[in-house]
């Protein structure tokens, strides 16, 4: 998901779009608009709601353009960027999380395929992950958004990877402690 | 090693985000790169009148109490008379309000950025 390449083509562009061509800038949105949609729904879980938190990531990006300094990769100023965002929509804003009760009834749905209910209970647990206290549930997020890379979700974050390994050991806890907690819940191997 | 909350946390498939998504986007740039820029505020213009503000009531509470020979008899029991005005008046009072509601507009745009 955060493996994306393309330094140079962001260089390019962005340096267009400041010489004043705009329409430029639709191939930094059409880059970048699966990566943040995806990060904005990891922290909501609701399509709608992440694409208007994107959008405004894309206009906040446009008019700070010129503030990215080429030191560090665009994607890395972008889920700052993304980020920052993404906090202040959280802080105003509470996600519609499933009970967790409800995680007891998905075991007695006795459902046939198997793989529902598998997929039902990673997207409890993924939603668990957004109950969690604010820098663990960032640690969380970007570490498996960046696909379990360290670096870029320090980066991102903008804390040293051992802070982000200190948060990631807590937090993992803090969510397995909710999980042993939730009867009925139990992780299997081979989700969706 | 992979274990079981791994394997949950990082299998999520990606979305897809909406085919007008894109197209959106570009239409809220260029109806912002369209858009008159933003009236700065002018600082300028307050520090002067701040600082005029400012020397005229240090003037009319500080100079009366000079010898009145210095500065003219006159001239000393009127500016007696402007203090003795706008202590009446509540300018202090205004002054302060104006400050204030100056204040936390200034603190609520910064808390809305």
């Amino acid at each position: 998901m955060g493996a994306h390449t393309g330094h140079d083509e962001d260089a390019r562009d962005v340096q267009q779009v400041l010489a004043g061509d705009i329409n430029t800038y639709a191939n930094i949105v059409g880059r970048w608009q699966g990566p943040i949609v995806n990060l904005a729904y990891r922290f909501c879980r609701e399509q709608g709601l992440a694409e208007e938190i994107a959008q405004d990531v894309f206009l906040k990006a446009f008019r700070a353009l010129g503030s990215w300094r080429q030191e560090s990769k665009f994607s890395t100023w972008l889920y700052a960027l993304a980020l920052n965002l993404c906090r202040s929509r959280m802080r105003r804003w509470r996600p519609d999380l499933r009970p967790l009760e409800e995680a007891g009834e998905i075991a007695d749905l006795n459902l046939t395929d198997d793989r529902i209910a598998r997929a039902e209970e990673a997207e409890i647990v993924r939603r668990m992950v957004l109950q969690l206290p604010g820098k663990y549930r960032e640690a969380i997020v970007l570490f498996y958004f960046h696909d379990m890379n360290l670096a870029e979700a320090a980066a991102s974050l903008k804390i040293p990877e051992g802070t982000l390994k200190a948060r990631l050991h807590r937090g993992r806890a803090l969510l397995r402690k909710k999980i042993d907690g939730s009867p009925g819940l139990s992780l299997s191997m081979g989700v969706a | 090693m992979q274990d079981d909350l791994d394997y949950v946390l990082g299998a999520e498939r990606p979305i897809e985000p909406s085919a007008d998504f894109a197209r959106t986007v570009m239409r809220a740039i260029r109806n912002e790169a369209l858009a008159p820029p933003p009236i700065p505020f002018p600082w300028r213009r307050l520090a002067i009148g701040a600082a005029a503000t400012g020397v005229i009531a240090a003037a009319v509470t500080l100079l009366p109490q000079f010898d009145s020979g210095w500065l003219g008899l006159q001239f000393s029991v009127r500016l007696q008379h402007i203090n003795q005005a706008l202590t009446g008046s509540g300018a202090f009072w205004l002054a302060a309000g104006g400050l204030v509601s100056y204040l936390s507009v200034k603190l609520s745009l910064l808390t809305t950025a």
